[in-house]
């Protein structure tokens, strides 16, 4: 196991595959999986640290492009998602997801910076990135942690280091998607502020086409809202 | 940097950088917040890490490195679980000698343990099997000697055959050995315990302060101590005057006693037996009894079997003569090896007096309906409620009726209200070579009397000197060399104690040495203790519930009531994880 894969990817497996106190279904493919992911961290870390800037001018966060601050939002999110899920809850397995999450974002938005060129703000986007997610994958997989940290001139052990801190007010969405269901259905989705007021919410359900379609010629019973999480509508 | 990722080259130059590192490597910093984070400690037996060695240190790892970087002043320590059988059989099987196995099993985990990334603080390293650390075990021995917690009796004890040594209660799982899953048999052996009983109150009330401990965990020890509350009444045998002391959660139906049972190892039953017309019968049922394992016989499914003796008691409430019967499903080490019998409340007391055509009566009531009689009964009526045919008591409800029974009991000297447990002291001596020597000395003159603390550690003789297939014996006795010494208190000659310990105990206190260093003057450093004491996070198997994380809290509150620490409670959090299957079964690589 660790010959074949490393023992990076070993406690990976380990850690990713359930929370401490469940069993573990030993399956080659999940290990493999995790190989694939520490290998493409690695190479996206390849990649991104040509924008790397160890001084990279801060960049104010409302200033941002929608897409930086995609990432840099998303960036904050998976610090506090980690801190909680390692320190607090210590369930490991959803702070890895977390991770994995993270550079599906980061990854398109570094493809883009590659092919329309750097600037301030990418640099700084892309430097925070570099820096706070090695840190946070350094206790996991001690090894790429030590070896990807040493590439960002930051001392010579990320062990040496703080874990990041989030900001909270970074954490929040502009818009969350939430589901609309009729009698149960999914039938459609919309974009809603977080903190939308109920009625606002059901007045938006409510004149969606979809619903407007699954409801015609039925009389609508009720409108139940879950904050932040669906709407259903109850028709007969 | 390299352009692909070469997980090889860059694993073995980090480690290359953690074995000169002083990363975890840690002193009392008062100024910092500690952190104790604790895996269990391995056994270092010859087959390495397995997969939930990796999982369990992996999550320790991955701990102790999040709080470093969090600031804190973490102490992450490993050691070795060293003594034990396997080294032993290692030994009989291929002549290699057990402290050489143990120590290259233990050279090869831990190259294993960097192989993984694993970073400790090696300067801390507790290895039971070494005299450094089983010096203190001994001396621990002698502290709760001297404290009266530590006895020597005789007494039935399991017994495996195949590992030719006692086993503690908690050893045994379901019937069988928890080693080698053999049946355990019962033994007449003269052994050593340790007086956790004396601790049955504190152990099961602490468990209140300890949210960081999952509540199956809680639950498990709390069943195993088994506390419960009831009532004490002695019944006299007639003609003779011997009292049987019986116990029960249910003093309001004692008016409903029909017969009485006694465990085949009740002292009675040989006395009662003697003039016995079915003498041969009884006999011949006892001896049977006895050889079905002890989880058998209080099993539902057991047929509850009984054997009538011949003589009878009298209640002691309603001055009624019963019979006196044997019964296997009795176990003389619970309550006190008696039972009376309740038929018409009882539902395992109805069946079996169904069985053996014992008399019904009824003296409990349901509250809104009348009381039924025994023919009318299709089962026993279980629950509480009124009294009735109960002299004085009758018409109370079942709750008062037990306060006034047990008063009256008391008053009238026939028993009382008592707490009851089903913990049972500690069975700590072992017929083993591979263990920590018994630090004492058998004199003539003197008796008992431990080593003195500047002749420890008793050594373990190496193992050529000793014979390791001594049947039934402990294979230190074969060893002239150790056997024959000189009494520390008068100087005569005299004989060494010949069992080791429970290798329990080596793993009761080893998370007080971490913090006291390798210190060569002292087991336990209180002041340090103090500092880096709970520890913040255990992490280890769930199977370790009831015997190690029993044993350890009972070790810590000892070691406070001694004032040798300063908390009894050594565990605030416990992280229990899961087993690593491959296709369903326990994976081993």
């Amino acid at each position: 196991m660790i010959e074949k894969y490393g023992a990076d990817t070993t406690r990976l497996f380990i850690l990713f595959a359930a929370p401490p106190e469940k069993d573990i279904e030993w399956s080659d493919d999940a290990v493999a999986g995790c190989f694939k992911f520490l290998r493409r961290v690695y190479l996206i870390f390849e990649r991104a640290l040509k924008f790397y800037k160890k001084d990279a001018s801060v960049v104010a966060f409302e200033d941002m492009s929608s897409n930086a601050k995609d990432v840099y939002r998303k960036l904050h999110q998976t610090i506090k998602k980690a801190t909680d899920d390692v320190g607090e809850r210590h369930q490991f397995n959803t702070a890895v997801s977390s991770f994995m999450e993270f550079f599906n974002m980061f990854n398109p938005y570094l493809t883009e910076i590659e092919k329309n060129g750097s600037d301030g703000e990418a640099e700084f986007v892309i430097s925070e990135s570099l820096r706070d997610t090695i840190k946070m994958l350094a206790p996991f997989c001690p090894h790429i942690g030590e070896e990807l940290y040493s590439n960002l001139g930051l001392g010579k052990s990320v062990f040496d280091a703080k874990w990041p801190e989030y900001k909270k007010e970074y954490c929040v969405e502009d818009s969350i998607e939430i589901p609309i269901m009729i009698n149960g259905k999914i039938r459609d989705r919309i974009n809603i502020a977080p903190d939308e007021i109920e009625d606002k919410v059901k007045e938006m359900a409510l004149s969606s086409d979809k619903t407007k379609k699954y409801s015609e010629g039925k009389t609508i019973r009720k409108v139940i809202f879950v904050k932040g999480k669906l709407v259903n509508i109850v028709v007969s | 940097m390299n352009k692909e990722y070469e997980f090889k080259s860059l694993e073995k130059k980090w480690q290359d950088v953690w074995k000169e590192s002083d990363l975890l490597k840690v002193t009392e910093d008062k100024d910092k917040e500690k952190m104790y984070i604790l895996t269990q400690f391995p056994y270092p037996s010859g087959d390495g890490l397995h997969m939930g060695h990796t999982r369990v240190y992996s999550i320790g790892d991955l701990l102790a490195r999040y709080y470093w970087m969090q600031g804190k002043n973490v102490l992450s320590p490993m050691g070795w679980d060293a003594f034990g059988l396997p080294a032993e059989n290692a030994s009989k099987k291929r002549g290699v000698a057990p402290d050489k196995w143990t120590l290259a099993n233990i050279d090869q985990m831990k190259e294993q343990f960097a192989k993984l990334g694993l970073v400790y603080d090696w300067k801390r390293e507790v290895t039971t099997c070494l005299p450094d650390y089983y010096k203190w075990t001994q001396w621990l021995f002698i502290q709760f000697l001297k404290n009266d917690l530590a006895y020597k009796k005789a007494s039935k004890v399991n017994w495996c055959n195949t590992c030719e040594t006692v086993l503690a209660n908690e050893q045994v799982k379901n019937g069988q050995c928890e080693y080698c899953d053999s049946e355990v048999e019962k033994k007449d052996l003269e052994q050593w315990f340790f007086r956790i009983t004396n601790y049955s109150d504190r152990l099961l009330e602490d468990l209140d302060n300890l949210p960081g401990w999952p509540d199956r965990v809680k639950t498990m020890q709390a069943n195993w101590i088994g506390k419960s509350t009831g009532v004490e009444l002695d019944f006299t045998v007639k003609d003779s005057g011997e009292k049987i002391r019986v116990f029960t959660t249910r003093a309001d139906t004692a008016f409903g006693v029909t017969y009485l049972v006694l465990a085949p190892e009740h002292p009675l039953v040989e006395k009662l037996s003697k003039d016995a017309p079915n003498r041969g019968e009884i006999k011949e049922f006892v001896n049977d009894t006895l050889k079905t394992a002890e989880f058998m016989r209080m099993s539902d499914e057991m047929e509850k079997k009984g054997i009538p003796l011949n003589a009878t008691c009298i209640n002691p409430l309603t001055g009624e003569e019963v019979p006196i019967l044997i019964g296997n499903y009795v176990i003389y080490e619970y309550g006190t090896g008696a039972v009376m019998a309740v038929p018409a409340h009882d539902q395992r007391d109805f069946e079996f007096a169904k069985k053996y055509d014992l008399p019904i009566k009824v003296v409990i009531k349901d509250k809104d309906s009348d009381e039924t009689t025994p023919e009318n009964m299709q089962q026993a009526f279980v629950e509480k409620g009124v009294m009735v045919n109960s002299g004085e008591f009758t018409n109370m409800t079942s709750d008062e009726g037990i306060k006034k029974i047990a008063a009256k009991a008391h008053k009238e000297d026939f028993g009382g209200e008592t707490e009851n447990f089903r913990l049972r002291d500690w069975l700590i001596s072992r017929q083993r070579y591979w263990g920590a020597p018994i630090p004492v000395v058998y004199c003539e003159k003197c008796g008992v009397v431990p080593e003195k603390d500047e002749n420890l550690p008793v050594m373990l003789p190496t193992v050529d000197k000793v014979d390791l297939s001594a049947k039934g014996k402990s294979p230190l006795g074969t060893c002239d060399d150790f056997v024959n010494t000189t009494c520390p208190e008068c100087g005569a000659k005299a004989k060494r104690e010949t069992d080791t310990m429970d290798t329990f105990i080596c793993s009761s206190w080893y998370y007080f040495r971490y913090p006291t260093g390798q210190d060569p003057e002292k087991a336990i450093d209180k002041e340090k203790v103090a500092y880096w004491h709970p520890v913040d996070k255990y992490i280890g198997g769930i199977e370790h519930a009831i015997l190690h994380l029993l044993y350890s809290r009972f070790f810590a509150k000892v070691l406070k009531d001694l004032n040798i620490v300063k908390d009894d409670e050594p565990f605030k959090q416990l992280i229990a994880q899961g087993m690593v299957n491959l296709n369903g079964a326990k994976m081993s690589k």
